[in-house]
């Protein structure tokens, strides 16, 4: 990355969203959690949400919930000029990391909230990387709006 | 689930008992070491869930996780978390080889690290019953490689159900030649501390030396 290029961390529970074309979006070191990201490519707007739960059930106002990332997501992306029937989705994460113990699915839970909240709020995903048992980083170049790429541990990033 | 935190159960209680507990999980890594292993650094601190993974340099930095679910009695999570260098003297500790043997971890090195997990946990938890009079069962610890981030999201993601921050313990066991620093995380869901506090008001004041 070039001096002028700056890579914006989303953290865990955090909703992102830039026009830079210098900014890159990122999620790091995501294992169960999942990392949404949505673009309207004519605008070159992207966003990007870092879920760690699946539903809030009513409770929360938190973005680490899938039921309010989304459309708090949908709500910036908007905000920010995005045009609703134009944006598109892709997502990554989910994995197992356990496999001992209760919490070895929230991974799937997580991936399942996602999936269906996304559907709920008429945003089409037009390709993931979610599952397995490995961590992921997930960078998305605003300049190169409409890519995401996944990286694991000891791989080279690929294009989702 | 009960929203019970930290703050709410007294913290030097909790204090008291996971000192105790670490000291008691050295014991038992001296057994199976056979050489005397001590406590030589023990700091609890809260800290953001966010901050967690900078401990290690960030979440992308690769580390080596040995992790226990707590299952019976309370739930809750152990996690013992290394970089890779000093987990592979952590092995070389175990195995009784010479210094820096240990370049890689692999499945033999993977169950000997595991091996110090069980004995960690089974001690320290058998430390925490012995005061409070609850029988604690740990899983069979689970031995991961991968990116600080999504090892410690495993216990992160329970407890940021009710919580976005959370209390660490920086040890370092160190033997006579030999010095393990890393992350101790004994991370008590809700109805651990709700079990503990509701024994301790039936039972009176957990007791200990």
């Amino acid at each position: 990355m070039g001096i002028e290029e700056r890579s914006i961390v989303v953290n865990l529970g955090e909703v992102r969203v830039s026009k830079d074309p210098k900014e890159t979006l990122t999620c790091l070191g995501i294992g169960s959690c999942i990392a949404i990201c949505m673009y309207d490519t004519e605008r070159g707007l992207c966003g990007m949400a870092h879920v760690v739960l699946p539903e809030s059930n009513g409770t929360g106002t938190s973005p680490k919930y899938a039921d309010v990332a989304v459309p708090q997501l949908i709500y910036d992306m908007r905000h920010r000029g995005g045009n609703i029937s134009r944006l598109t989705a892709k997502i990554a994460g989910g994995a197992q990391m356990a496999t001992v113990g209760g919490g070895g699915e929230i991974g799937h839970k997580n991936t399942t909230a996602v999936m269906e909240n996304l559907t709920l709020n008429g945003i089409k995903v037009i390709s993931s990387d979610v599952g397995g048992h490995r961590g992921r980083s997930v960078t998305m170049p605003v300049g190169q709006c409409g890519k995401v790429f996944v990286k694991t541990i000891g791989e080279q990033p690929r294009e989702l | 689930m009960s929203s019970k935190t930290l703050e709410q159960v007294e913290l030097s209680d909790w204090t008291k008992l996971v000192t105790k507990g670490t000291v008691n999980a050295a014991s038992g890594l001296s057994r199976m070491l056979g050489r005397e292993v001590k406590v030589t650094y023990f700091n609890l601190r809260k800290i953001m869930v966010s901050e967690a993974f900078d401990i290690f340099g960030g979440p992308e930095t690769l580390v080596v996780g040995i992790y226990l679910s707590i299952q019976e009695g309370a739930d809750g999570h152990i996690m013992l978390v290394y970089p890779p260098k000093i987990a592979c003297s952590l092995v070389d500790m175990a195995m009784d080889n010479p210094d820096d043997t240990t370049q890689e971890i692999g499945e033999n090195e993977e169950s000997a690290l595991a091996e110090i997990g069980n004995i960690v946990g089974s001690f320290f938890l058998n430390s925490m019953a012995d005061d409070t009079g609850i029988r604690f069962q740990p899983t069979p610890p689970q031995v991961l490689q991968d990116m600080a981030g999504a090892i410690l999201n495993i216990a992160l993601t329970d407890i940021m159900q009710y919580a976005d921050d959370l209390f660490i313990m920086d040890t370092t066991f160190e033997t006579d030649d030999k010095k393990i620093s890393g992350l101790f995380l004994v991370l008590p869901s809700g109805n651990f501390l709700d079990i503990m506090t509701k024994h301790s008001d039936e039972y009176g004041k957990v007791s200990w030396e």
